[in-house]
C-alpha cells in the first residue's frame, strides 16, 4: 500500500485549463462591464433576463441543448434576435417605443442595425456563443436537483437572499432605479456570493467547481491503469 | 526574549488548500452471532488486506486532537480533581470520486497517508512523517453534490496499524 500521490496536471488534461476560465469568469464578472456575443454588446445574464426569456419561451434556456440542436431549428433567427434584444443595453420593456419627431432611431432600431452583422456569421456559431455566455452565468450555481418542490420563483429567491445578506430593498411593485433592484444583479455574482455565504455558515460544506467534472473522469482513467498494473 | 513555540502539527505534509491523490480500500467484513457485520478496522494482522477501492482526490484536510476532562470526584462528590484523557486525533477531508462504477466511502473504510502529529518541539517535515491509517466514521453527501462526486469525511486514526512515533501526542 501506499500513501498520498501527488496532484499533476498531466494526470487530468484540461484541468488547468478549466481552471484559468472560471477564474477569468468570476473575477471579470466584478468588473461591472458588458460582455459580448459574437462582439454584440449585452449585459450580464440576470434574473430579471432569465424570466423574461423564460416568458418568450426562449429555447437557449433548454437543459443540454446544444448549438448544433438549434441551428437546425425553425425559427432560429428570431429566436436569436429575440435573445440578444433582452438582454441587450438597448433593451426597453413595456410597449413598443414610438419614434419621437426629434428622434431618428429608436432603441429598437439601433439594435437591428447592430444586429445586422450577426446575421452574416454561421448560425450554430452564434448558438454556440449564446449558450457558453449562458453557462458561465451559471458557473457558480451548482447543479439542480430534479424533483424539487417549488414553493417561490427564482428571482424572489434571489431578492430576498440580497435583502437578508446585504440590505438591498426588495420591492417589485413600485419603480426601483434599476442598479438599486435586486434582480438586476449579475447571476455570476449571486452564485459566488451564495457558495461564500454556504461556507462562511458552515465550514464543513463541500462545495464544488464545475472544472472537477474533469477530475473525476481523471480519476476513472487512473483506475483504469491501475488495475492494468495491478496496483493493489 | 521571545521562545519559538512547540509546534504539535504541521501541514508541511499536505498544505490546507493543496490536494493529493489517495487510494481507499475496504477492510474484510466479519458476521457475527446476530447477523451483524462487522468492519474489522484495527484487527491485528489487517495490514495488507483491504480491497482497493480506487482512487480519490483529497482537499481541505483539517486534523484535531481530541483530549477529555474527567472528574475524580471525592468520597461525596465533591470536586477534588480531574484528569485530562487523550482521545482519538481525527481528520476531516474533502474526498472526490471517479463517476459511475466506484465505490461510495462507507464507515469502515480506510486510507494511510502521510500525515501525523508530533508532540515533540521539532518541525515534522512530510519526510519524517510516516504513513498513519485513517478509518471512515462519517460520509456526508447530500443529492446535489452527487454529480461531482465529492464528499465530506471524517476520520479516525487506527492506532494499531499506524507508526507509533505519530501518536506520540
Amino acid at each position: 500500500m501506499e500513501g498520498a500521490r501527488p496532484f499533476l496536471d498531466a494526470d487530468f488534461p484540461g484541468y488547468a485549463e478549466a481552471v484559468a476560465r472560471e477564474r477569468l469568469v468570476r473575477g471579470a464578472a466584478c468588473l461591472g462591464i458588458n460582455e459580448k456575443i459574437c462582439g454584440f454588446e449585452v449585459k450580464p445574464l440576470t434574473a430579471f433576463h432569465i424570466r423574461l426569456l423564460s416568458l418568450v419561451r426562449s429555447p437557449f434556456l433548454i437543459n443540454g441543448v446544444t448549438g448544433e440542436m438549434l441551428a437546425g431549428k425553425p425559427e432560429i433567427i428570431s429566436d436569436v434576435m429575440r435573445f440578444l434584444w433582452i438582454v441587450s443595453p438597448m433593451f426597453k420593456s413595456g410597449d413598443i417605443e414610438k419614434k419621437k419627431w426629434w428622434q431618428r432611431k429608436t432603441e429598437k432600431d439601433k439594435f437591428n442595425s447592430t444586429f445586422s452583422p450577426i446575421v452574416k456569421l454561421g448560425i450554430d456559431i452564434v448558438c454556440r456563443e449564446i449558450l457558453e455566455y449562458i453557462e458561465e452565468a451559471f458557473l457558480d450555481a451548482g447543479e439542480p436537483s430534479a424533483g424539487d418542490k417549488s414553493y417561490w420563483e427564482f428571482e424572489v429567491e434571489v431578492s430576498h437572499e440580497l435583502h437578508e445578506a446585504y440590505g438591498y430593498r426588495v420591492d417589485f411593485w413600485n419603480e426601483m432605479p434599476v442598479e438599486k433592484n435586486p434582480i438586476h444583479v449579475p447571476l455570476k455574482l449571486i452564485f459566488q456570493l451564495r457558495k461564500i455565504r454556504r461556507k462562511w455558515n458552515n465550514p464543513d460544506a463541500v462545495l464544488q467547481n464545475k472544472s472537477e467534472k474533469i477530475i473525476s473522469l481523471g480519476l476513472a482513467a487512473m483506475n483504469e491503469r491501475d488495475k492494468l498494473n495491478g496496483r493493489k | 526574549m521571545a521562545t519559538t513555540p512547540v509546534i504539535l502539527y504541521t501541514s508541511a505534509g499536505m498544505p490546507i488548500g493543496a490536494r493529493a491523490i489517495v487510494t481507499f480500500y475496504r477492510p474484510p467484513v466479519t458476521t457475527d452471532a446476530f447477523g451483524n457485520s462487522v468492519a474489522s478496522v484495527v484487527a491485528v494482522g489487517n495490514a495488507a488486506s483491504g480491497t482497493n477501492l480506487g482512487n480519490y482526490v483529497i482537499e481541505d484536510l483539517s486534523l484535531e486532537l481530541a483530549a477529555k476532562s474527567v472528574d475524580r470526584d471525592g468520597t461525596y462528590g465533591e470536586d477534588t480533581d480531574s484528569a485530562l484523557v487523550r482521545q482519538k486525533p481525527k481528520l476531516n477531508l474533502t474526498a472526490q470520486m471517479a463517476g459511475a462504477g466506484t465505490p461510495t466511502l462507507c464507515p469502515g473504510d480506510y486510507v494511510e497517508l502521510n500525515i501525523g502529529m508530533k508532540a515533540s518541539s521539532t518541525v515534522a517535515t512530510p519526510a519524517a512523517i510516516a504513513t498513519s491509517r485513517w478509518f471512515l466514521d462519517g460520509n456526508s453527501v447530500s443529492a446535489n453534490q452527487a454529480s461531482a462526486n465529492k464528499f465530506g469525511l471524517k476520520l479516525n486514526l487506527d492506532r494499531q496499524n499506524s507508526s507509533a512515533s505519530l501518536i506520540e501526542f
